[in-house]
């Protein structure tokens, strides 16, 4: 769906708009700093690029392993397990209770954002048939966990979860009908299972209307040679995707009650800097999208944000 | 002869409407195929019949000669299926009652890969089919997937549980009394019952590792042999077509018979047909205006996807590419299996088997 893409170009914007952003990875492989031309991102932050007005945009990689490592240490297994095979303990743990995994990767982020690393933090978040799963985690866990560390974790998870000043969930498609349906999906199971304030809608690679391409096609003889039947049938085909994008977003419009913004189709097979900007510029200019508008920094200036792109 | 035909790539590309739509085709030679999916969507489960819950083989019924038939991978089915077959009487049963077992197979990296190389495994040796198409798990890295018995032995034979709970030799004594304090001290972190569970689930697990290092040799020969054909599957994006050449590199590096690439849904090309069905461009000055710039943008677009995947071919050597255009519109249900059938029978299939082994045409 571009989530990637889509978070880096809300990163971008709020960093434009002179916050420090901080994008969070949490699947490896992403080519999130590709665009900035930046290698593979490493779980300490790495600056990509810094903007006129004082904002900046930095990416880590964030990974459950070394969060559950990180964890294990601060709850004291360090000094104990020298001479155990660590990764072996960590994987048992971590595949033995599963979301605990996800759950620990959520405290980082908390905690992230507790120690106001970042005024915005732009959370990957994985895809759409996971994501539920990610943010239930700590849902699960608390039913499970009456007290103790686990617990309490859990519980400062939700809080910020629940927390609408503090997190929302933008949730990203594109205009077409398996990914509506999905996106339809998650988002009630968000709203229903995890309790997560959603930010609107964002409908990527939308193509553009071209003016007078409709009234071209039907002055065009029926059967053109050479370039015109190229035109021809290219011109057809954009209006028939246009036609079917239509009904996809009304679809979706009716079935999920939320703002949508839509991002231009860029036509190329990347999104390079100069198309991060592209749509960037289309996310500042909608009402209501978070990066710009949630985490006022002048309103609350401690503030921090935390938004997850599924 | 018996075929197995693996699609791999990212999440993602359509890998199993593409390994769907290729057993279509092969099953329009008129071989008897099954194609094994891991997580189709909804529209193509209801399709291929696959919205039932059982992880039975189910004849899909079409216009084609051959026999279509379609299962899904539920991994814990067949874990559960593997552990009967290797285990002592009861084994089973006792690992398969311990809650955490569930949580273990759906959260432990390799599981559910082994889980479909066991099942294409299975498929493979039944005698109702001639090919078994496999579309694979969404993995961080696809390839994790070749590897994935190896690393299910490694599990079952995790050295932690070994330290921990079995020191039967003197050397390991004085580690185990320090595991015990870990497992303490993890308990007080995650809780004592589900600590107690796992060392439970260690201990049932126990003489397991022979029979599953056996199978894993078996299964490893089965995807090492030249009877196992993979195929990559991208779509023209930097990092699916870098995620290929990674995961073709490796097969290509390991042997492995390699056939094709499937770029799917490229940027329709309008220029190529126009070429073919014209011979004097006359049309020229009409097309001019918004017709000109809306082919100039997609036409843009092919050159540019057309250097990606340009970059795929020679990073791979000479390989068969296959390009799936992009449609203004999908068809729908079989009707899109069948169409897209076409587009990937240029490049030869598996050999459908003797005739003799046919059923008598439909038509």
């Amino acid at each position: 769906m571009g989530k990637t893409t889509v978070g880096a170009s809300v990163g971008v914007a709020a960093a434009r708009s002179g916050l420090d952003v901080l994008l969070v990875e949490l699947e490896g492989d992403s080519h999130l700093g590709r665009p900035f031309g930046a290698g593979q991102l490493g779980y300490a932050a790495t600056e990509l690029e810094r903007f006129d007005g004082g904002g900046r945009l930095r990416a880590r990689h964030l990974t459950a392993r070394e969060a559950m490592r990180q964890y294990l240490d601060a709850g004291g297994i360090n000094r104990i397990t020298e001479r155990l095979p660590r990764t072996g303990l960590v994987d048992l743990v971590t595949s033995a209770a599963p979301g605990l995994a996800d759950l620990v990767l959520l405290g980082k982020i908390r905690q992230l954002e507790q120690r106001g690393e970042a005024d915005l933090i732009v959370v990957d978040a994985p895809a759409s048939g996971h994501a539920v799963g990610f943010l239930m985690a700590p849902r699960g866990l608390a039913r499970t966990a009456a007290s103790g560390p686990v617990r309490h974790q859990a519980d400062l998870a939700l809080e910020l979860l629940a927390d609408q000043a503090r997190c929302q969930v933008t949730l990203v498609t594109m205009p077409e009908e398996g990914p509506v349906s999905e996106v339809i999906e998650t988002g009630f199971a968000l709203e229903d299972e995890v309790g997560v304030r959603l930010g609107p809608l964002v409908v990527n690679g939308c193509l553009a209307a071209v003016d007078g391409l409709a009234e071209a096609v039907a002055q065009a003889p029926a059967r053109p040679r050479g370039a015109g039947a190229a035109s021809l049938a290219a011109a057809r085909f954009r209006l028939e995707r246009l036609a079917s994008q239509a009904d996809q977003t009304a679809r979706l419009a009716r079935e999920l009650p939320l703002p949508q913004v839509r991002l231009p189709f860029l036509f190329t097979p990347g999104v390079d800097r100069a198309g991060l900007d592209r749509l960037a510029a289309a996310l500042a200019v909608a009402p209501a999208v978070p990066s710009a508008a949630a985490p006022s920094p002048t309103a609350t200036p401690a503030a921090t944000a935390t938004e997850a792109v599924v | 002869m018996d075929e197995a035909l693996v699609y791999l790539g990212s999440g993602g590309v359509g890998k199993t409407t593409v390994a769907a739509a290729s057993a279509v085709a092969a099953a329009r030679d008129g071989a008897r195929v099954v194609v094994l999916t891991i997580d189709p969507a909804r529209r193509l489960a209801e399709t291929l019949d696959l919205d039932g819950p059982g992880d039975e083989a189910r004849l899909v019924t079409g216009p084609w000669p051959g026999e279509l038939w379609a299962a899904q991978l539920h991994p814990t089915a067949t874990l559960a299926e593997v552990l009967r077959r290797h285990g002592r009487p009861g084994q089973a049963e006792r690992i398969l009652a311990n809650p955490t077992f569930q949580a273990i197979t759906h959260a432990t990296p390799g599981i559910s890969e082994y889980m479909a190389v066991e099942r294409l495994h299975q498929l493979h040796t039944d005698p109702r089919f001639d090919l078994v198409v496999l579309d694979t798990p969404p993995s961080r890295h696809a390839i994790e997937f070749l590897d994935s018995p190896q690393r299910l032995c490694r599990f079952v034979d995790n050295r932690l549980y070994r330290t921990v709970l079995a020191p039967r030799s003197g050397v390991l004594r004085s580690a185990s009394s320090a595991g015990r304090l870990a497992l303490r001290v993890v308990a007080r972190l995650v809780g004592m019952e589900l600590v107690d569970n796992v060392v439970r689930l260690f201990a049932d697990l126990d003489g397991l590792d022979q029979g599953f290092r056996d199978r894993a040799a078996e299964i490893g020969g089965l995807l090492t042999s030249p009877r196992c054909r993979y195929r990559l599957v991208t779509t023209a994006r930097p990092e699916t077509v870098a995620e290929a050449a990674w995961i073709g590199r490796s097969l290509i590096d390991r042997g492995l018979a390699v056939d094709a690439i499937v770029a799917n849904r490229v940027a329709p090309s309008f220029t190529a047909s126009a070429a073919a069905t014209t011979g004097s461009g006359g049309g020229r000055s009409r097309s001019s205006g918004p017709m000109a710039a809306n082919l100039a943008e997609f036409s843009a677009l092919a050159v540019g996807e057309a250097e990606l995947l340009a970059g795929l071919t020679e990073a791979l050597g000479e390989l068969p590419v296959l390009r799936v255009q992009e449609r203004a519109q999908m068809a729908r249900g079989r009707d899109a299996l069948v169409e897209l059938a076409g587009e990937l029978a240029p490049v030869t299939l598996p050999r459908p088997p003797a005739r003799t082994r046919l059923p008598p045409p439909t038509r």
